[in-house]
């Protein structure tokens, strides 16, 4: 191990991953006004806690060991078999990163801006930041996360006289029909765990302990956000397509008249944290599960070059986004990944368990 | 620190290389006038003149302190780049402070509002308002301060807080749109031909009531005492200023510390509001003899005149064409999802049919005595 991070670090960018995906929509990814999103966002939360659960188990069994090196010593195919979908669903999680960045900033304060400044700049950044480590990008990650509570305090104080509370009302399901699709898509959002299985490994001491603090804080910060949304907008909130942008434009305070430049300033860097944790998370995958340190390193260099330059395919050609983006929506690749992970972590816990009379046998590399 | 000074380096040479815009080629907007005549949207800007900054004095007295440019289009898009074209700057709607639409202007609204934040650098701040016709509000140009908005938006603001009309912004305006009458009551503000020394020409301007929008539509025109009555309604500014007549004097009363209720109801398929108002009252009198005879009388006459403004807002409203302009929707929602669920489907036409009562309990605290 080059560098160890504590579990707060992981969650930290954990929870400021999940906020970033929160805070820039897609196109026609809009949030709905209503008591209903408080309730969608509440039962995703359960919902992935409860998916969750073997995770826990398992990284708690593992003894500071990473999951995927301990599948791949037990089976060197199921291993890969997981190294490989791993690698493939990160790729995309970090091009989708790119992609909402993109979107986000050349649709807010650069509008005008080529789309060649974003790929160099946030590409040059993404580098560095793959280059300094994960020590490095975690405590960045840190300081960027008290960027974004600052932002939420000064947002909240900001918007004070516009809060309308009798926009809240008494109510948890307001249409049956979406409420499932609703929960389910807030549930697929949550690429965040594909960073904790890779990652976990490098987390010194109980790693485990991310993710209940990820949940919690996250869905806290959604749900504060959720009640901006509702009681400052109301029923316009479903058509704007960053309302937490308009939140910031909206907030009005002496010093700073509109604090939306620090909106995309922390939204920017979230994005940079994001990619490089999924890139982390992909070299310590080719590391675990296919055994190769050397190739690790480079290889996670040309992932971050690949995520940039399939972020600007998607952008060109949104016809291939979609059905992608349309099948992880589903909830099924996260879940199925999961669970595949924790199960088959489990499974080789027991059998090699069973030999060694319950001792763990996953020790750190 | 070899470092540090690299970054300074980079930062401060590297900004060069960067595309800009000089601040003289750029039209920096304050007032977005919008009409609309013989099927052509006409857009009316004012913007701050630049080169009238450059005098011994914060502002040059020898060059105008705003220019006005017009120009129409099918669209407001393309109104708004003949706009550009006509005044070759490249312009920023994003900085207007303010949006006027003639009333003329006012026929799908949300689509018209929306071009104001369809640019992401647009203002969702920006205050709305109406003009029987937007050019002529735009065209006056104040003879103090550089901004003629400044002046428009404190002259709102000061009649806000006096509680005689409820300003507009940008957002909150499509946010009422949005709902399901799709009805806003926006300041009304009118120019007059007069011989003012507060702007260049003379010219007289006044906010003389408001402007109904619903069904995303111009219906109709408000008093002023309707908007006091919207004021009561909505959070307004918690305050309202009534001359009221007693005793065959006008008399000046301030209304503090306002505070409405609205409990809805449904029985028999009708919907019903029960509106409750309640205030403090500060009453300057002029018997010295006895200051606090008049209190019974001038509390009734306040309750009264409340009581009459609300009434006359919700007739011409919510009775007449069926439109919230004070959020109903949501003190129903919020009071009881259940009565919403019932009335949600055919919203505006239980509006039309609403019983209201309206109660108001004015208390006089204080008094201020003068030698009559």
């Amino acid at each position: 191990m080059t560098s160890e991070i504590g579990y707060g670090g992981l969650a930290a960018a954990m929870v400021l991953s999940r906020i970033f995906t929160e805070a820039t929509w897609l196109p026609r990814e809009c949030t709905e006004y209503g008591m209903q999103r408080f309730t969608v966002t509440i039962t995703s939360f359960l919902l992935i806690a409860v998916i969750m659960i073997p995770l826990f188990i398992a990284a708690g069994k593992t003894a500071g060991g990473d999951l995927i090196s301990a599948i791949s010593q037990r089976s060197k195919a199921l291993g890969a078999f997981i190294g490989v979908i791993l690698s493939v669903y990160l790729l995309f999680a970090a091009s989708e990163t790119a992609l909402r960045s993109h979107y986000y900033a050349s649709s807010t304060v650069f509008d005008s801006a080529s789309s060649l400044y974003f790929y160099v700049f946030v590409g040059a950044a993404l580098l560095f930041a793959v280059y300094k480590g994960l020590e490095a990008s975690s405590r960045t990650g840190v300081i960027i996360f008290g960027g974004l509570i600052f932002l939420l305090l000064l947002m909240t104080a900001a918007l004070l006289p516009e809060i309308k509370p009798d926009r809240l009302y008494p109510a948890l399901i307001d249409d049956e029909e979406s409420f499932f699709p609703q929960v389910i898509k807030e549930l697929s959002e949550n690429a965040e765990a594909l960073i904790f299985i890779a990652l976990c490994g490098r987390v010194r001491g109980r790693s485990r302990s991310a993710l209940p603090v990820y949940i919690a804080v996250s869905c806290a910060l959604m749900l504060f956000m959720t009640f901006l949304y509702n009681t400052v907008f109301g029923r316009l909130t479903p058509l704007l397509d960053f309302p937490f942008y308009t939140l910031s434009s909206v907030s009005d305070i002496t010093l700073l008249h509109r604090i939306n430049g620090i909106d995309v300033m922390v939204w920017v860097m979230a994005s940079v944290i994001k990619a490089a944790f999924l890139t982390f998370a992909f070299r310590e995958t080719i590391k675990g599960a296919f055994g190769s340190e050397k190739a690790a390193k480079p290889l996670s260099y040309a992932f971050a070059l690949a995520s940039l330059a399939l972020s600007g395919l998607f952008t060109v050609f949104p016809g291939m986004f979609e059905p992608i983006s349309k099948l992880c929506s589903s909830g099924i690749p996260l879940a199925a990944v999961v669970l595949l992970v924790s199960s088959a972590a489990l499974l080789c816990m027991r059998e090699r368990g069973e030999g060694r009379k319950g001792t763990s046998f996953l020790t750190k590399k | 620190m070899k470092k540090i000074a690299f970054i300074i380096a980079a930062v401060m040479l590297l900004s060069g290389c960067a595309y800009h815009t000089e601040l003289d080629k750029v039209a920096i907007v304050e007032v977005v006038g919008v009409d609309f005549a013989d099927g052509e949207y006409t857009i009316t800007m004012q913007y701050f003149n630049t080169d009238a900054a450059g005098g011994v004095t914060a502002v040059d007295s020898s060059a105008p302190n705003t220019v006005t440019v017009s120009a129409s289009g099918k669209t407001i898009e393309s109104a708004l780049e003949a706009v550009s074209y006509t005044s070759g700057k490249e312009t920023m709607p994003g900085s207007a402070g303010l949006i006027v639409f003639g009333k003329d202007a006012i026929t799908s609204f949300r689509d018209s509002v929306g071009f104001a934040v369809s640019h992401y650098s647009g203002n969702p701040q920006s205050y709305v308002c109406a003009a029987d016709k937007a050019a002529d509000v735009v065209n006056v140009k104040f003879s103090e301060g550089n901004a003629s908005v400044e002046k428009l938006r404190m002259m709102m603001e000061v009649a806000e807080n006096m509680g005689l009309t409820v300003q507009v912004q940008l957002y909150e305006a499509l946010e009422m749109l949005c709902c399901p009458t799709g009805s806003l009551a926006l300041p009304l503000i009118s120019t007059y031909s007069g011989n003012t020394d507060t702007t260049e020409d003379g010219t007289g301007i006044i906010i003389k009531g408001g402007a109904l929008c619903t069904d995303n539509r111009y219906a109709d025109e408000l008093s002023t005492d309707d908007m006091s009555g919207l004021a009561f309604l909505s959070r307004g500014s918690g305050k309202c200023d009534m001359t009221l007549r007693y005793r065959g004097d006008d008399v000046s009363v301030i209304l503090y510390g306002i505070s409405t209720k609205i409990t809805p109801s449904f029985y028999d398929d009708v919907l019903g509001l029960d509106v409750e108002v309640s205030a403090k009252c500060k009453y300057v009198g002029n018997d010295l003899n006895d200051p606090y005879g008049a209190k019974d009388d001038i509390e009734r006459i306040c309750e009264k005149e409340t009581v009459s403004r609300i009434t006359s807002l919700l007739e011409k409203t919510v009775t007449a064409f069926g439109a919230d302009v004070c959020g109903l929707e949501y003190k129903i929602r919020s009071y009881s999802p259940e009565i919403w669920r019932a009335i949600s489907a055919n919203y505006r036409e239980y509006l039309k049919n609403c019983r209201f009562d309206v109660h108001c309990k004015i208390n006089t605290e204080r008094f201020g005595i003068m030698q009559g």
